[in-house]
């Protein structure tokens, strides 16, 4: 499906939108969604209709092309959004995140958990406004930004996630609140089902649930236009549970799924 | 005069203070919990190449000692070098002294 190096020549129109980001992000990623939507409908694939049937199947065809066009607009939506927080920082990102009433309200300690779907990488600015202090659960350092937010980094070995999750035990315990993303993982992970198909969960969020006894407040970050809205999910406290919330929520949107997701979930990899 | 059934947590503190032995037995005994293995050598690390625990299952190893022991841990246990039997037993010693 990937066609990476094929894949990577689309870096050139992501780069040098997100390089007008910062002054004109309208314009920025209204055209970023265009440019996705239409490379998908011309390449077919990144994602294919075929791969949204195979996960949507009570979708018709012409849906599901459809669903795989705005997947793709999503998908350079956010090849924007990455290449503007590496170029700008969370600077420019911060007048277009809104989190709703019920996120903004979020106190600790809480494990906010979120998935790969939609801006998911738009958290930042409002993880930088909840009221308690933030340990964000990161691979890179998108995430990276004012003093309320610290970075724990999962690369590593088993010392190190334990590390990392252990900090994260500390954290909690002192009433602040841990971000992560739930469907990425290294080393073991809780099977669930979502959509059909078998999902892989981090363990960690629901150990230190356990262990803390801190709910688990699911969240998604949504494109609207080329603003985001962050908003709270349900509260859970199994993986199946998440998965479920997924499952729906992926059902009512199914254009909010990403690349990875669907890779996850297909298993290609 | 009713005879208490069991010592209360700061005299169960002091206790274990002024018995180091009672501390490794007592974290070979957690630990056998999980592995079963007999042999506790200090240089045994945790994860792998050793007991083979895994992320969570080291963290629930400090969490099981912090309740017993009645000790927090500092975020600086899992830090650096790979934890081994002594490097556990050796950190809660430091923090039962405190």
């Amino acid at each position: 499906m990937t066609g990476s190096r094929d894949h990577r020549r689309f870096d050139t129109p992501a780069k040098l939108l997100a390089s007008v980001a910062a002054s004109h992000p309208r314009a920025a990623f209204e055209l970023a969604g265009r440019l996705g939507a239409l490379r998908n409908r011309i390449r077919r694939r990144w994602p294919s209709a075929a791969e949204i049937s195979a996960l949507f199947s009570r979708l018709d065809r012409r849906t599901a092309a459809s669903v795989a066009a705005r997947a793709g607009a999503l998908h350079e939506r956010n090849r924007v959004l990455v290449h503007g927080i590496v170029r700008y920082g969370l600077d420019f990102l911060r007048p277009l995140v809104s989190a709703s009433e019920s996120f903004r309200a979020m106190s600790g300690p809480r494990i906010v958990a979120t998935f790969h779907a939609g801006a998911v990488h738009a958290f930042g600015p409002a993880l930088e406004r909840m009221d308690a202090p933030v340990l964000a659960f990161r691979d890179g350092s998108l995430f990276a930004s004012r003093g309320t937010v610290e970075i724990v980094s999962t690369k590593g070995g088993e010392q190190s996630r334990s590390a990392a999750l252990h900090r994260a035990l500390l954290h909690l315990r002192g009433g602040g609140v841990v971000f992560l993303a739930l469907d990425v993982y290294q080393g073991e992970a809780i099977e669930t089902q979502c959509l059909g198909r078998r999902l892989r969960l981090a363990p960690g969020a629901f150990a230190l649930a356990r262990w803390t006894g801190a709910p688990i407040q699911l969240a998604v970050a949504r494109w609207e236009g080329h603003r985001v809205l962050i908003e709270a999910g349900a509260c859970v406290t199994t993986a199946e549970a998440a998965s479920f919330w997924l499952e729906a929520y992926l059902t009512g949107r199914p254009e909010e799924i990403t690349l990875g997701l669907l890779r996850n979930l297909l298993e290609i990899s | 005069m009713e005879e208490p059934s069991e010592l209360s947590p700061p005299n169960r503190y002091a206790i274990r203070e002024s018995m180091p032995k009672d501390i490794v037995e007592e974290v070979h005994a957690i630990l056998r919990a999980r592995n079963g293995r007999v042999d506790m050598s200090p240089r045994l690390p945790l994860g792998s190449g050793g007991l083979g625990l895994d992320s969570i299952a080291l963290v629930e190893v400090l969490v099981e000692c912090e309740e017993v022991f009645g000790v927090t841990m500092a975020a600086e246990a899992l830090a650096g070098s790979p934890l081994t039997v002594g490097s556990l037993i050796e950190a809660l010693q430091a923090r039962v002294r405190r």
